[in-house]
């Protein structure tokens, strides 16, 4: 059995760095600050993690300026982003990675994937139909619900059969999304005769691109929830109602080991799925729906108990947890929603249609 | 002499079995046919009595051969008739055994899971010599008798009575749900030897079950089975040599069998590839003609992902130990999560079956569901109820007060 299952010490290192990092500069009043700005995400911040951090090049590979890591190191990244709600286009730049290495356009990848390595090209993919491409090779037509296109210097896009690429500019209009979660901006993208270049068959790379956000959204989840847990026993621990503290009623304590249980489970199954990602196990894709079934369903069922259970305070938008049940209830949708992720899960195991 | 490699203990397990069992057919055990062989789903092993008495004196042979050969224990220390050999050498005789037609240890689980590693933890260095091995070799048999009547989830308010008489003691009371205790040479005893009440003062001892005073009787449970009893001490006496951990340690002494029970039950193959395995539901969903239906598709979709997810999450403990963490009291949400898992398996099925789940009509992988029905509720009891668990992992694992 690898290892792969129990994160290695360059992934605690990761981990560590990114976890100090958030605690000093990702806390409730900086949230807040991306929350109300225009951009989302804090320049300066960013610019630490991807440049001096080298995050965006986690799995571009060494020979394009990455760190050449695969899907555990995602799975770890992700963990630490979701617990801190880390406004930033990280997402749909790692994305753009897969997409852009899955599609197998050499002159493609090695045009973007150096600047994405460094820090300097913000990219972001987008997974829905509506656009065409002309027969001069010009995109026109509009997707939503793309993660911060409004920050990205390329976009990938698929069109008929293709993926194309972007580049932000002329042809491309991008308005931000009113959306349900507050700290992962979403945005509509009209093309207008909009210059592109094809960088892979859109199936292929719509697949890879698939596989990779449900194995993000589900670390994201594990570290949501840890959040989540830690809030809520500091809170059962030190609240008191009727004379003593909350923890102590049984009611209480049973709901805060389901939020406990409901996080080792989350966190087991996403940490299975991105290892049998990483190792090629014949149970791969079966392994993601998984994850991301058991996340999206875990996460929404218990940052909505976190709110419960802190009761007032909890419903109230000084308090931190709306910000994840926003986020929980975001990310299900994005992985396509319960019955989606159970068919998926039923077809993936081997039902017959 | 040097260890042997994994590769060369199994080559070695090989020439054994193959020259004492006889190869498993072409379908390897992990492989399931829909409609192949029998259809039992059970969730706890209830053989007839009669059964039992004549597959009882193979897992004995089994045992004894494989102690002999020096395959009985490979985990264990040298210094109480073990290999000392690694984990890993365990996993590759495991393999090799699924190759063989071999009488198994399952009738041997409270024995060799929970008794035998409580011994191991707790018992003098006399105790360890002499009764490992005849645990490991199946010379004598052991079962737990912890749970009585006015004493089941609140196992530390337990009345049997241990009394100093010499160098011995006197036994009076009366236990229940005692599984296997029909079987049982020895049993694991826990007693109150003073009147403190709860967790003071209580003691562990190994009582020989043939000892005069003891009575097992038979308890028919709600699957139709009897593999559990009740079980009554009159006057019965244990040399104080018997005694496991000090006196007045009991309730340490039944932790630690407890926690090796709930992580044996929840690390049991139902998630996997047995009696809940994917084949099987694929196959039941087959038979019903609702492979198309979308909510059936989505509803075994949901199943799966629990019981894959349970599957995930032992694997990544199992892993986790290897690399040195030791698991805390949190495994029992384990066997808490297979039981819910059970639960559901059991609606999904009868919802899927419809009327063919409460009456038989002969038709193969059916009615026979009908056994994990009946069997889950019990796995829900056994080994601490989910209440009783849960309470554990929150004043244990995240340090809540104790219900005032």
């Amino acid at each position: 059995m690898s290892t792969g299952l129990v994160s290695a010490e360059h992934e605690r290192d990761l981990a560590a760095t990114l976890r100090g990092l958030c605690a000093d500069q990702v806390d409730s009043a900086a949230l807040r600050s991306c929350v109300e700005s225009s951009a989302g995400y804090p320049a300066g911040l960013w610019k630490a993690v991807a440049q001096d951090i080298g995050l965006c090049g986690l799995t571009v590979p060494e020979s394009l300026g990455g760190l050449g890591l695969g899907m555990l190191e995602v799975n770890t990244v992700h963990v630490e982003l979701g617990r801190a709600l880390f406004p930033a286009p990280f997402l749909g730049t790692s994305l753009a990675t897969t997409a852009l290495l899955a599609g197998g356009d050499v002159a493609a990848a090695e045009r973007w994937l150096p600047a994405i390595a460094a820090g300097e090209c913000v990219a972001t993919v987008a997974t829905g139909t509506g656009v065409t491409a002309d027969a001069a090779g010009r995109l026109t037509g509009r997707v939503q619900f793309v993660p911060y296109a409004h920050a990205a210097d390329l976009l990938l896009v698929p069109a008929g059969e293709s993926m194309f690429a972007v580049q932000a500019g002329a042809g491309v209009t991008v308005t931000q999304m009113a959306g349900l979660d507050l700290t992962r901006r979403l945005c509509s993208v009209e093309f207008a005769d909009a210059a592109c270049v094809p960088v892979g068959d859109a199936a292929v790379v719509d697949a890879a691109v698939g596989a990779h956000l449900r194995l993000a959204l589900a670390a994201e989840a594990a570290g949501g929830l840890e959040w989540c847990l830690d809030t809520i026993v500091e809170y059962a621990k030190t609240r008191e109602q009727f004379g003593r503290v909350i923890g102590s009623f049984q009611a209480v304590a049973h709901q805060c080991v389901q939020l406990y249980s409901e996080l080792r489970t989350v966190s087991a199954a996403a940490r299975w799925a991105a290892h049998a990602a990483a190792s090629g196990d014949a149970e791969a894709e079966l392994a993601g729906y998984v994850a991301a079934l058991r996340a999206g369903d875990g996460y929404r069922a218990q940052t909505e108990a976190t709110v419960h259970l802190l009761g007032g305070i909890g419903f109230t938008w000084e308090h931190d947890v709306h910000f994840y049940y926003r986020r929980a209830r975001s990310a299900l949708a994005l992985s396509g929603g319960l019955t989606h992720l159970r068919q998926a899960v039923a077809t993936a195991a081997g039902l017959p249609t | 002499m040097t260890d042997p490699t994994p590769a060369e203990l199994a080559a070695a397990a090989e020439e054994y079995l193959a020259a004492h069992y006889p190869k498993a057919g072409n379908r390897g055990p992990t492989r399931f046919d829909w409609g192949v062989g029998s259809d039992e789903v059970r969730v706890f092993q209830e053989p007839d009595p009669a059964d039992e008495a004549e597959a009882m004196p193979a897992v004995r042979a089994w045992r004894q051969g494989l102690w002999d050969a020096g395959f009985g224990w490979l985990t264990g220390p040298t210094a109480y008739g073990g290999a000392g050999l690694s984990g890993e050498h365990q996993r590759e005789f495991e393999k090799v055994t699924r190759r063989y037609q071999v009488p198994g240890d399952s009738m041997l689980t409270i024995s060799l899971g929970m008794i035998a590693p409580t011994l191991l933890n707790w018992g003098t260095e006399e105790q360890k010599t002499e009764w490992l091995p005849k645990l490991y070799s199946a010379e004598q048999v052991a079962c737990q008798l912890f749970s009585e009547p006015g004493a089941g989830s609140d196992l530390a308010s337990i009345a049997t009575k241990a009394v100093r008489d010499g160098d011995n003691w006197r036994i009076t009371g009366a236990k229940v749900w005692t599984s296997g205790a029909h079987l049982a040479d020895v049993g694991e005893l826990i007693c109150r030897t003073a009147a403190e009440p709860r967790h003071g003062n209580l003691t562990a001892f190994l009582l020989d079950m043939h000892a005069p005073g003891v009575l097992v009787r038979p308890l028919r449970q709600m699957t139709g089975g009897a593999a559990f009893n009740e079980v009554f001490f009159d006057d019965v006496v244990v040399p104080d040599s018997r005694r496991i951990g000090g006196e007045g340690e009991g309730w340490k002494v039944a932790l630690t069998t407890l926690a090796h029970e709930r992580n044996a039950m929840g690390h049991s193959a139902f998630g996997g590839v047995g009696i809940l395995s994917t084949q099987r539901l694929v196959g039941v969903i087959r038979a019903a003609g609702k492979q198309d239906d979308p909510v059936v598709r989505a509803e075994f979709g949901e199943l799966i992902s629990r019981l894959r997810a349970a599957r995930y999450t032992n694997e990544v403990i199992a892993a986790q130990t290897r690399a040195g963490t030791a698991p805390g009291p949190e495994v029992a949400l384990n066997k808490v999560a297979l039981a819910d898992n059970m639960r559901r398996v059991g609606e999904f099925v009868a919802d899927v079956l419809g009327e063919a789940a409460v009456a038989d009509t002969g038709e193969w992988g059916t009615f026979a569901w009908t056994s994990l029905m009946l069997g889950a509720p019990g796995y829900r009891l056994g080994g601490g109820t989910d209440e009783v668990l849960r309470n554990s992992v929150a004043q244990r694992v995240l340090g809540l007060p104790r219900p005032t």
